[in-house]
């Protein structure tokens, strides 16, 4: 019996939490997928997933609570773009069941959701660039775009810029 | 799995570990129970494992779990899941605590007197102790407490604590009875409010437990070759003002230390220290 007991205690006590500077390596590089609000912290990747195919753009949220206490997410509030043929786009969420909802992310808690965005054609096909607009997820002072670029088939993440994009003038607007 | 479903899991586990009480038991002389009867063997140590599969199913073959799988995580196409399950957290900061009493029980102004009955007749005795200006009794167990935070400073909730000891001799009417006593068990409960201080790591806090205690005295009353098992209880009121220094380890995981007085039962002394499990990380206090 006390075996099991300490047995319980070591899984939770050893177990892994969020803690700050997870989705950085510890500070020891810079991610550019990152980006850091009051209490929460955000890294993301679009893809497009096998199962649902090019139909929608599917983007893989990772959300860590740095904080002892809860922290408001409301993944409502991410504006998502994408340039096709040189044309930027919103992209609406695709939330056809109604189940994406403001949430409460616990403390030291982590998360991870992927979400579909609909393109304005039929599919994602000729997306040259993704920006991510984050703020409104959580509390805390505005944060830059998260920028993705097609190259090779794939979307690698570039620095973001807010000169020529369709949100630079919501900006000084925060 | 989620932190908060292993957590979960291991309350119950818990739960289901707590030893059940040993309820006191009288008999009188002539009666057909014999003492094999009342024992009990605890095979414990050489239960094996299998019962974890379905017996029903033939052979040693576990029986097949239906598992539903969704064939993408992307939020609106799973069918076995929702947006949030795991993280976003509906359920209210409960705290369950499980852990280890000693109490120092004052029986000044208490009464334990019993009857034994011996071919027929009663015959009366009286729990006493070799302490004249202090009569106590120590006793050690468990305690168990469901609570919750209400806000960043309040704590509410109810509590049990099951304990044992030695017990003191006993009194008797006439010189040829003999009582002796083998144990005492204290059954106690209450409700709990606190005041939390947050200091850092540490949660520093003051609570106040009301509530009652029943004290079950039992043991042997012999005259002659007769042998009786006997046992005489008495109940009172509780009320103990704490303190108790809480301690994070884990997110979902604390010890706390705690100790206590009975303002009503004076002499009467209590301390411990518990293991917490939380519902919520750090019990989501703002």
């Amino acid at each position: 019996m006390a075996h099991g007991w300490w047995m319980a205690v070591a899984l939770l006590g050893c177990g892994t939490s969020y803690a700050a500077g997870d989705f950085t390596d510890r500070g020891r590089r810079v991610e550019l997928r990152h980006r850091s609000f009051e209490c929460v912290d955000v890294r993301l990747q679009p893809y497009v997933d096998r199962t649902v195919g090019s139909r929608f753009l599917a983007i893989d949220y990772e959300i860590g609570n740095r904080c002892l206490s809860p922290a408001r997410v409301d993944f409502r509030a991410v504006t998502v773009f994408g340039q096709f043929d040189r044309e930027m786009a919103e992209l609406p969420l695709h939330d056809w069941r109604g189940e994406i909802v403001e949430a409460t992310l616990d403390g030291r808690a982590y998360a991870r959701e992927a979400l579909a965005y609909q393109p304005p054609g039929a599919t994602v096909d000729p997306l040259e660039r993704v920006c991510i607009d984050l703020n409104g997820l959580a509390d805390g002072d505005p944060v830059e775009p998260v920028c993705f670029a097609e190259e090779n088939a794939s979307l690698k993440v570039e620095q973001p810029q807010w000169e020529g994009m369709p949100w630079g003038h919501r900006r000084e607007g925060r | 799995m989620t932190k908060s479903v292993v957590c979960s899991l291991v309350v119950a586990t818990g739960i289901a570990l707590i030893p059940a009480a040993t309820p006191a038991t009288a008999q009188s002389c002539g009666s057909d129970s014999s003492p094999s009867d009342s024992s009990s063997h605890d095979d414990d140590d050489d239960y094996d494992h299998y019962d974890d599969y379905d017996s029903s199913s033939s052979g040693d073959v576990p029986a097949p779990r239906k598992v539903c799988r969704d064939a993408t995580h992307l939020t609106g196409f799973e069918n076995c899941s929702r947006f949030g399950a795991g993280w976003n957290s509906p359920w209210p900061a409960l705290r369950l605590e499980v852990g280890f009493v000693l109490r120092r029980v004052s029986l000044a102004g208490t009464s334990l007197e019993g009857t034994a009955e011996h071919e027929g007749r009663n015959h009366r005795y009286n729990i006493v102790t070799d302490e004249d200006d202090g009569p106590s009794l120590l006793t050690g167990g468990l305690n168990l407490r469901l609570t919750s935070m209400i806000g960043r400073h309040f704590l509410v909730g109810a509590e049990l604590d099951l304990a044992g000891g030695p017990a003191p001799d006993a009194e008797t009417e006439r010189t040829d009875h003999q009582v002796d006593s083998h144990r005492v068990v204290t059954a106690g409960g209450g409700f709990v409010v606190g005041l939390v201080l947050p200091l850092g790591p540490l949660r520093l806090r003051g609570e106040v437990m009301t509530g009652g205690q029943a004290l079950v005295v039992s043991g042997t009353s012999q005259i002659g070759d007769c042998i009786v098992e006997e046992s005489t209880a008495t109940g009172r009121f509780l009320f103990e003002p704490r303190v108790a220094l809480e301690w994070f380890v884990a997110p979902w995981v604390s010890f706390d230390v705690w100790a206590g007085a009975d303002l009503i039962q004076r002499g009467t002394l209590g301390g411990g220290i518990r293991l917490n499990f939380h519902a919520r990380s750090y019990d989501a206090v703002p």
